[in-house]
């Protein structure tokens, strides 16, 4: 064996592990790890779900006139809540997109209940409302922060797919479809921030907790 | 391409695929950046949280930020808690108490080992009963020390085992156990 084999042997071993490493090997990997994000993303909506009953419950005692935005929130509700997709529909832009609509109309039917209530004062006061609108702040900024993570390892397992080398395997061996993600800053506009504490007086509003 | 420079080429693409730094954890569990805090007021924090530590292996940390460059401050918490690793590693019994005065927010971020124990009612009463009538007087001191203290106060007394509540927490709990 001369220097040159030995060097192409070692060449050969170095590609081998670097392809191991982060080849082809992490395709299913990266696909697995954004799937299972996905089951936290609907956890954070589910949990979000839940809470809307006793909200209505509250809302619907405290009788206030605007009671088609109430009913905004029931509708939304129930069409987010019927609206399903598994995780095969994540590579499924109209699919994907129907499910992400239904929650981000949820989202804004929430944030016009919140900006009726303010309205009534007596409402707003009450602790129990007041609770229930932290918690639904709570699952909101919780949506959110599944829904980062969940497009952040989406887009890591699109790149690994378009790049070379696991590009070459990735369409072969695994007939990898890129998965889809949620549109930026949508949840954030959709999601006025409650002003429920100011930190040192004066008017600028600050976060729950 | 002689041989040796291509293996240098492959030994670049295997380093591009780790892990990057992580991040500084300072060492204090209070870190005024904002500096809003005396230091005496600063001192007596540091020394109640690292009891607390010692006693109940339970991570309290006051963090102020001059800025949040554009952040929201439930994103900033949660990124520097999970960039410092608050609490221990199997009990993720952490808090972090983030206060941004530019911004004139501040945020409770509770570790997933504290869920049950901190709901976010509980968070959000206590910056509206401890912290924010003093931060309100200009007392940012009194509101920071009331704010622990009524933290430390709820963990020692709530009347629930604690545990983690989100899917993601039970997840991260129980790989750690």
């Amino acid at each position: 064996m001369n220097l040159t084999t030995m060097l192409r042997g070692a060449f050969a071993a170095v590609a081998a592990l670097s392809l191991a490493a982060c080849g082809i090997n992490s395709v299913p990997t990266k696909e697995e790890a954004a799937k299972a994000q996905w089951g936290n993303v609907e956890s954070a909506l589910q949990n979000r779900s839940d809470k809307i009953p006793n909200l209505v419950a509250v809302v619907q005692a405290a009788a206030i006139s605007e009671k088609d935005i109430l009913q905004g929130v029931i509708d939304a509700r129930a069409r987010a809540t019927s609206i399903n997709i598994t995780t095969d529909d994540l590579s499924n832009p109209e699919e994907f997109k129907k499910f992400s609509d239904a929650q981000n109309q949820l989202t804004q039917a929430l944030g016009q209940l919140r900006t009726v209530v303010e309205n009534y004062p007596q409402l707003a006061s009450q602790p129990r409302f007041a609770d229930l609108m932290v918690a639904i702040d709570e699952a909101n900024n919780q949506i959110n922060t599944e829904r980062v993570r969940y497009n952040d390892l989406a887009r890591d397992y699109n790149t690994e797919i378009r790049t070379f080398p696991s590009s070459i395997g990735a369409n072969i061996v695994h007939g990898a479809e890129a998965l889809q993600y949620f549109e930026a800053d949508e949840g954030a506009k959709a999601n006025p921030k409650v002003d429920m504490s100011a930190i040192t007086g004066g008017a600028t509003p600050a976060a729950t907790n | 391409m002689t041989p040796r420079a291509a293996l240098a080429g492959l030994a670049l693409l295997t380093v591009a695929c780790g892990r990057e730094a992580e991040p500084a954890r300072p060492a204090e569990p209070v870190t005024d950046q904002a500096d809003i805090l005396s230091p005496a007021a600063e001192e007596a924090l540091d020394e109640t949280l690292r009891r607390y530590w010692n006693q109940k292996e339970t991570a309290i940390v006051v963090a102020t930020v001059p800025s949040l460059k554009g952040e929201s401050i439930e994103a900033a918490a949660n990124r520097m808690f999970n960039d410092r690793g608050i609490g221990a590693v199997g009990t993720n019994r952490g808090v972090l108490l983030l206060i941004a005065p530019e911004e004139r927010k501040l945020r409770i971020e509770v570790g997933c080992g504290l869920e049950t124990v901190l709901p976010s009612e509980v968070a959000a009463g206590i910056i509206r009963e401890a912290i924010k009538p003093r931060f309100s007087a200009g007392d940012f001191d009194a509101g920071t020390s009331a704010g622990v203290d009524a933290l430390i106060r709820r963990i020692d007394t709530a009347n629930v085992p604690a545990g983690p509540v989100s899917r993601r927490c039970k997840q991260i709990m129980k790989i750690a156990a």
